[in-house]
Order: C-alpha cells, then structure tokens, then sequence
C-alpha cells in the first residue's frame, strides 16, 4: 500500500512539503490552486494539531436545516459532522482523527475502490482500506491507511439543466505556498447514473508515524 | 466510563437517539422555527438601539446571585446573569454593541486568538472549525465564550446537558422568521465536560442593517 500511494505521488514536487506541512501547521488554510475548480465546493482546509488531522469543506450542492456531529462508530478518536453552513444555504463537512488512532485504529477494514466498485483515482491498484459511516441517509466512506488519508461523499454535480458532471474533475489541493497537499476530485456518475461524488485524498509521504514520533 | 465503552454500539445508538428527537423538536426546513432545548427558554435575539441582544433562561438552573459585567475589549457591552423571577430560573443576557462589533469585526477581530468550543471541539457550521475568540469568566459559571468574525458573532453558553459526544446544528432564525445564522446543542465532550449550546449569528446581510453596521 505504501508503494501504491507513494509511487502515484511522488511524481509530485511537494511531498517532503506535505509532510513539512503536517508537523508545523496549526490548521492553515490550504485552496484548490491553478483557477480550477471542483463544482460545488468550496472552502477546503486541512491541516494538523495538536496530532488531530482535521480535513473540512463547503459543499453547495447539499442543503442541510439540521446536522449533526459524531463520533464515527467504530472508529476510535474520529468524529464526522455535517452541519449547514453558516454563510450560506451550503453545508459544512468537517472529518477529523487522531493522528494516533489513523495509525493504530486496531482494524483491518476491507481494501476497496469507491462504493460503487470503480477504482480510486490516482491510487494503483485502485483500493485503499475503507470504512463506512451514515449520517441520516447520507453514507460517507473513509479510505485510512499508513500512507493516505481518503473521503468520499455521495453528491450529485448536477447543472441548471438537471444534467450531471459529464468528466472526471480533479484539482490539486495547495497551501498557500503552492506546496501540494493532495487532490479533490469530482466523479461523474457511473453508467448505471449513480455513484457520483466527491473524494478528497491526502497522501503523507514519509508516513504518519513519523509525524506521531516528532 | 472508558472511551471503548463510550464508543459501544449501545452508547452510539442512545447518542443518536437522543439527538433524533432534538431533530423531532425542530421543524424541519422551510418552517422557520426554533429548536427546542431541553431546560432552556430560548435564546432569544433582538436588536434594540443599535445593539444586539441575546437572552435565555436556564430553566434547571438555581443560582441566588446576579451581576453585570463588561466583555473585554467591547467597552460598550455587556453580560448580565441572575435569576429570572418569571421562571424561577436563571437568565443569561447579552447586549453587544455594534460601535464594538465593528471595531472587532472589521478592524480588531485578528488581535484575539484562534478558538474553537471549550475543551476543543471545533465549531460546528464553520468551515474553519475556530474564530477569533474571548472567554469571560463569571463567578460559578465557566466558559461563557465569544466568537468574532469577519462577518460573525456568536456565543457559547455552558449548559448541562444529558448528551454525550453528539452535536445538533440547526439554522437559528429571529422572531419575524428571517435565518440569521446557527444554533447548536453542544453535548459533553470525551472528559464529560463542554455542554451547553452554541449560537452563531451571521452579522452579513439582515442582522447588519439592523445595527448599521
């Protein structure tokens, strides 16, 4: 799993700045870079402290009156929460963990792709370890491994005309150095016209227990 | 109770239970109404001579003292507490001016530090999970805090609550039905400490012309 992940992202410039990221930021704002946008999405921030890993966006697609945190069930030291958004008629998405608990969460969840089966993008092999968790009727998937730290929530991208996303969008995720941190990518619906979504990876070169040791 | 047993399959179910029927008390999109806390008669938002109040009654809580005090760094608002002698409870209120309000939101608010709720949750709502924040401490009353955005105010208000773990956020509207920003029910925390419940306002829009800002 670890050579998937790296091999993939180490095609990238940034991942020692990744990993510099992760130890020394207390919650900095990270974008989408390259005027590229994801629809529908807006607001990201990742960022690490107090060895929380806290990953959050604005999703304009989904309109929530009433959300909820949680701890994520079966998941030690994880809570999800889907709340509307204050500013606008969006909904706030926030995950987050302990860096600890990401490494030694004591599971082995099943390797697989996105929930309707197809492979994870920019993963090889397409499958990372994955783990399920609903708010109401809403199922979101959390990819955890050493190397990568993946979400994925069920959207639908669809334009004033009702008609969905016709191609896969993706759109690094960088700081505001321009340093990479990882990709969101916005998935079209499968030939059945379900499966659409938004799922978020950050890879972490160098490995979290690293991260955890200093 | 340990943090495995907090997050048994039996304790989850109760949390999310518990936080159904907070959702049952509210009425749903489009209706326009309030949710309703548990031992709470409120918070109730006005603006009244260019300042902007909040108030609630905490219905279950008896305290025989009352006081007025300054916020620091808003020189021209306060907070006062003291038993309401309609309810026999205990009223919290909040007039925060909007001469303050604009010196923070606008030119001040990066002078105060990075909060998010006490013992360190993130906030709800916000995408950020923090915002610039100040605590006031009242005697026997802890963690009373205020957040000030660039386009926010909001308070948390300690309140002791039968959740664990799970926080209800709901759109929070003012008395002629308008949305002007969020309310959350705030359960304890892993320390089982931090209840009470969260109120954002959105100072962007409605609440801004009613305060000039």
């Amino acid at each position: 799993m670890n050579r998937a992940v790296t091999q993939a992202w180490q095609k990238s410039r940034s991942g020692v700045a990744f990993t510099f990221f992760l130890l020394t930021s207390a919650f900095i704002f990270s974008s989408c870079g390259n005027g590229k946008k994801v629809p529908g999405l807006e607001g990201f921030h990742t960022g690490v402290v107090q060895k929380r890993l806290y990953v959050s966006f604005i999703s304009k697609t989904l309109q929530w009156d009433v959300g909820l945190t949680i701890p994520i069930p079966g998941l030690r030291d994880a809570t999800v929460s889907v709340a509307p958004d204050l500013s606008s008629d969006g909904t706030v998405f926030q995950f987050s963990i302990g860096l600890e608990a990401l490494l030694n969460h004591g599971q082995a969840f099943p390797l697989t792709g996105l929930p309707d089966g197809r492979p994870l993008p920019d993963i090889q092999g397409g499958v990372l370890p994955r783990w399920d968790v609903d708010i109401k009727k809403l199922r979101m998937s959390l990819y955890l491994s050493n190397d990568a730290f993946g979400i994925f929530v069920p959207l639908a991208f669809l334009d004033q005309n009702g008609v969905g996303l016709p191609v896969q969008i993706s759109v690094d995720i960088e700081d505001e150095r321009g340093n990479r941190l990882g990709r969101v990518y916005a998935l079209p619906m499968n030939i059945n016209r379900t499966g659409s979504g938004l799922f978020i990876l950050l890879p972490y070169l160098g490995g979290v227990g690293n991260i955890i040791n200093k | 109770m340990s943090k495995s047993q907090l997050r048994s399959p039996k304790t989850q179910v109760l949390a999310i239970l518990i936080v159904a029927s907070l959702g049952i008390s509210s009425c749903g999109k489009g209706s326009n109404k309030n949710v309703l806390i548990d031992g709470v008669d409120g918070p109730r938002v006005n603006f009244v001579d260019n300042k902007l109040t909040m108030s609630v009654i905490l219905k279950q809580v008896t305290i025989d003292f009352g006081l007025r005090i300054q916020i620091p760094k808003l020189p021209n608002s306060y907070v006062e507490v003291g038993p309401d002698f309609q309810s026999a409870g205990y009223m919290i209120s909040v007039g925060i001016d909007a001469n303050d309000l604009k010196a923070l939101t606008h030119d001040g608010f990066n002078t105060l530090d990075p909060t998010s709720l006490p013992g360190g949750r993130p906030l709800p709502g916000v995408v950020e999970g923090q915002m610039p924040g100040l605590a006031v401490e009242i005697p026997k009353w802890h963690n009373l805090a205020f957040y000030f955005g660039a386009d926010v105010f909001g308070t948390f208000v300690p309140v002791k609550l039968p959740i664990k773990d799970v926080i209800g956020t709901f759109r929070f509207y003012d008395g002629a039905g308008d949305r002007i920003g969020n309310i959350s029910v705030v359960g304890k925390d892993a320390n089982d400490k931090n209840s009470g419940f969260l109120l954002l306002v959105n100072l962007h829009g409605k609440v801004g012309q009613l305060i000039q800002l």
